[in-house]
């Protein structure tokens, strides 16, 4: 098929998913190679911002999603009027932990946090961030977690890799002597 | 200052030394330990008037900090090269534990912001009907975790008896393990929640749930959930692998 028929079948295809469509499920109904997803997206959004629309396709969490232009964002906020998802400080630190170190067991979690982290991995799997991925080969069998689909998009992320490497934060600690919160105003690169 | 630091119950000891190194600008890699262990036991003498009720890590790093200042104290020619190692171990795995924790801490900080900058976007979305449904269908193996989970929710909203005077027979787990076959028999699935509205008491609820139990470890039925802390859901185990 020809790049500029299938334009139009990948914009419906992502009209009507809700969640991030995986390049794989596109090339499976198409049965076009990854390279020519890929150019048909890029294609997509170019004729997008040519034609001044509000809206692009974001890469996120593995897949495709429409996302609209952050200069359109008050008018949605309050026509939607939605309550975002805020993570208390000790819930990201347990989330930064097993997004990191995954698979990882609620006993390690533990050890690098000092103090019991039950209820903070059950809220962190209630949220839908965190899923159990297996069984640690080690007495007693212990869950190991890992992050989800969910957790890519909520951070804006489209695969674990995205993140800035863990390393990255050691090398501040020195330099670091005031009193940072989360709910404070880190810096923004 | 004290005011400061939170004492939210998942927040622990090594908060707390975080905390005081930062506030005393301590270098992590040469600890005033005398000191850091005095700041931290004002902090917990505080808590204990406070009525605040500490956690047993609290303790647990305590006794380090305390062991650790002790040995600080005494003068280098009365110990033992033995007693030398051993306290710079101690003290080298308090230092490592810091500095991973605060790595941690940092990429937190680093997932706040990117939470922030994507709460103020938006994606394309469906009614949440829908996004129910879809759910459903990329469900999940229930683990024991989330049956006794939903076991406890069952117990804690649908309040029975303990026991009734009038229970002329004792309910089993084998009359139980039957009578959920025979349900999964008429009907494709069965969900978790309906199997306990009958029950009479909260002994039969509990003889309903080990019967399921004992039904998952026979590999008679398969248990699944939509998603994390969804409803679950029971099957009759299609694929049953041989004993």
């Amino acid at each position: 098929m020809k790049l500029q028929q299938l334009k139009p079948i990948v914009e419906a295809l992502l009209f009507c998913s809700s969640s991030p469509l995986k390049a794989k499920r596109i090339k499976e109904i198409l049965n076009v190679d990854s390279a020519t997803i890929r150019k048909v997206i890029e294609e997509l959004n170019h004729d997008y911002e040519e034609e001044g629309r509000s809206f692009y396709i974001r890469t996120i969490a593995g897949g495709y999603q429409f996302y609209l232009r952050s200069e359109f964002s008050p008018y949605v906020k309050e026509l939607q009027k939605r309550k975002p998802i805020k993570l208390s400080s000790p819930a990201l630190e347990t989330l930064a932990m097993v997004a990191y170190r995954q698979p990882i067991t609620r006993p390690e979690i533990e050890d690098i946090r000092g103090v019991e982290s039950k209820g903070v991995l059950k809220n962190l799997m209630e949220k839908n961030f965190i899923r159990i991925v297996g069984k640690k080969n080690v007495p007693g069998r212990p869950i190991l977690y890992g992050t989800t689909a969910f957790f890519l998009k909520h951070f804006g992320l489209n695969s674990i890799s995205d993140l800035p490497k863990i390393e990255e934060f050691a090398a501040h600690f020195s330099e670091v002597k005031e009193e940072e919160s989360i709910h404070g105003h880190p810096k923004t690169p | 200052m004290e005011y400061r630091v939170k004492l939210d119950f998942f927040e622990g000891p090594l908060d707390l030394l975080l905390h005081l190194i930062r506030k005393n600008e301590f270098d992590i890699f040469d600890i005033p330990i005398a000191r850091l262990t005095d700041e931290y036991f004002q902090y917990i003498e505080l808590m204990q008037e406070l009525d605040i009720n500490i956690a047993g890590e609290f303790l647990v790093y305590a006794s380090t900090l305390m062991y650790l200042k002790s040995r600080s104290l005494l003068p280098a020619n009365e110990k033992t090269e033995e007693q030398i190692i051993e306290e710079e171990e101690e003290l080298q795995i308090l230092k490592e534990k810091l500095v991973e924790y605060e790595k941690f801490k940092q990429a937190a900080t680093e997932l706040a912001r990117r939470q922030r900058e994507e709460n103020e976007l938006f994606s394309k979305e469906v009614p949440p009907e829908l996004v129910k449904e879809k759910q459903e269908e990329q469900s999940i193996e229930a683990n024991l975790f989330d049956l006794l989970d939903a076991f406890a929710i069952i117990l804690k909203e649908i309040s029975k008896p303990e026991t009734i005077d009038i229970l002329d027979d004792e309910v089993t787990v084998n009359e139980k393990i039957t009578a959920i076959l025979d349900i999964l028999k008429k009907h494709k699935k069965i969900s978790f929640s309906s199997l306990f509205y009958k029950a009479r008491t909260r002994y039969e609820m509990v003889v309903i749930f080990l019967a399921l139990l004992e039904l998952i470890r026979l590999r008679e039925i398969m248990v699944k959930q939509r998603a994390a802390f969804g409803e679950i859901w029971i099957y009759m185990n299609s694929v049953r692998a041989p004993l």
